[in-house]
């Protein structure tokens, strides 16, 4: 009798053991499980803030290889180019000083000191991506309005942009202030100061003397509705067809049209293209001017985004 | 009178001690591949110029001295074009690594991609810019706190 209630009581004792061990095990193990998850939150994983790539200074290091434009290397930062021949080339430049000569109508008539208004429309035809990240469709057309005050040297003092494509959730304000831009609608602010030159020529002419040697530059004259028209193309051809990212998508060039016009050298319109085997262009994306003008001041809602 | 220890007690005793060795043996192992400190991880997010329209966006990572990360690679890719720091929609791409197995790895030392990206005319009077932007992402553990992520865009202005 004696002897069961003993071996009844060492029983109780090993079942106490086993189950105070398993406690310790489970309360250990969830604590680790907790701790690992206090280190790194999924908030934080998530979380698109550079700011927090300085928390890990000796476990990681960026690798500085950017390809930096230099004259005179052209053949080496464009390997995917077909080359203009010396001829194409002289072409080129006739046809950049006759693009400049027009331009210069437009801006000594509107790039003076003070408020400058411009509104466009901006419609796209080619989206890589049809969906935004919550699933959303991607906007195709908008209304992009700049206002900008011109200084007397030509930069800006102050700029507004509004990219309205009528839904609040995809429209865009951007302002320039002190040398910074902020995209308010995405919170996106840019690191370092910087000058902002307004053109009126859609930077076609920047463009094409940077790109002189492999593009194949064209002029011809339009006329529409009574107006003249200079229209400028200017065509890239790749020797080898490129993927567009991770699409099947393959394109073998691309190439712009700038609509000028004759009598106020304004850049009326512009067309984005891409270039399929065969010669194939399709339209990807075009702008047209709607309005510009100089003003004495911008509206009320607009200086208060400098406030 | 000796008294023998009973078969309940032998067998609970041995169960605790094999669950205890156990959690000793995981833990020393999570310890031993954890790299945190150890091994530097180099990467690179890049936009570059390949003239006329065409800008190529591209990332790559690498681990350095060479082990491999149990995974390793980025969670969000985003290139874009903006007119004045206006996104263009019609050149926004994101891929996250939900849907593109390809931007996570494992048991890699080194990864790497890019993709081409035509460019965007912007209406008179604004700036054109192309972005990337990278969360570039590891873990050589299984464990979050072995891991680490970083983020990082860049711009490139043009012409």
């Amino acid at each position: 009798m004696g002897q069961q209630k003993g071996a009844k009581m060492k029983n109780k004792i090993a079942y106490f053991i086993m189950a105070v061990g398993l406690l310790v095990l489970i309360t250990g193990s969830l604590r680790y499980q907790q701790g690992l998850a206090q280190k790194i939150s999924l908030r934080e994983i998530l979380k698109l803030d550079p700011a927090q790539s300085t928390g890990s200074p000796n476990i990681v290091q960026q690798v500085v290889s950017e390809q930096r434009e230099e004259p005179g290397s052209t053949l080496e930062r464009f390997p995917n180019s077909v080359y203009m021949t010396s001829e194409q080339k002289n072409t080129n430049d006739e046809i950049i000083a006759i693009a400049k000569e027009i331009s210069a109508k437009a801006n000594l008539t509107y790039l003076s000191p003070g408020w400058l208004h411009i509104t466009s429309q901006i419609e796209s035809f080619f989206t890589e991506s049809v969906t935004q990240p919550d699933g959303s469709p991607v906007p195709t057309k908008s209304t992009s309005e700049l206002w900008v005050l011109v200084g007397s040297d030509g930069y800006a003092v102050q700029a507004v942009t509004i990219d309205d494509t009528g839904d609040p959730r995809t429209t865009q304000i951007t302002v320039f202030q002190d040398g910074i831009w902020s995209n308010l609608s995405v919170g996106m602010v840019a690191s370092e100061k910087e000058m902002y030159l307004p053109t009126l020529d859609g930077n076609f002419i920047s463009f094409a003397e940077a790109y002189k040697d492999i593009l194949d530059l064209e002029t011809t004259e339009l006329e529409v509705d009574g107006n003249q028209l200079v229209v400028f193309t200017a065509t890239q051809h790749f020797q080898e067809p490129m993927k567009l990212a991770k699409s099947p998508i393959v394109i073998v060039g691309a190439a712009g049209k700038y609509y000028f016009s004759q009598a106020t050298g304004l850049l009326l319109k512009t067309e984005d293209y891409h270039i399929y085997p065969g010669d194939e262009m399709k339209l990807t994306r075009q702008i047209s001017l709607v309005n510009i003008e100089n003003a004495e001041t911008p509206p009320a809602e607009i200086l208060a985004y400098f406030e | 009178m000796k008294t023998r220890p009973s078969k309940h007690l032998i067998v609970s005793s041995l169960t605790t001690c094999i669950l205890i060795m156990l959690l000793v043996t995981t833990t020393v192992y999570a310890a031993s591949k954890n790299y945190y400190g150890l091994t530097t991880v180099y990467y690179t997010n890049n936009v570059t110029d390949q003239g006329g329209w065409n800008w190529n966006a591209s990332y790559s990572d690498y681990t350095s001295p060479s082990r491999s990360m149990d995974q390793f690679g980025v969670n969000v890719w985003t290139t874009y074009c903006t007119c004045n720091y206006t996104i263009q929609w019609g050149t926004y791409i994101r891929y996250e690594v939900q849907d593109n197995p390809w931007m996570m790895q494992y048991n890699k030392t080194s990864i790497s991609d890019g993709m081409a990206k035509l460019k965007a005319s912007c209406p008179s009077g604004q700036t054109l810019r192309g972005h990337n932007y990278i969360q570039h992402w590891w873990q050589d553990s299984g464990y979050p706190g072995d891991g680490g992520t970083i983020d990082y865009s860049k711009t490139l202005t043009n012409p």
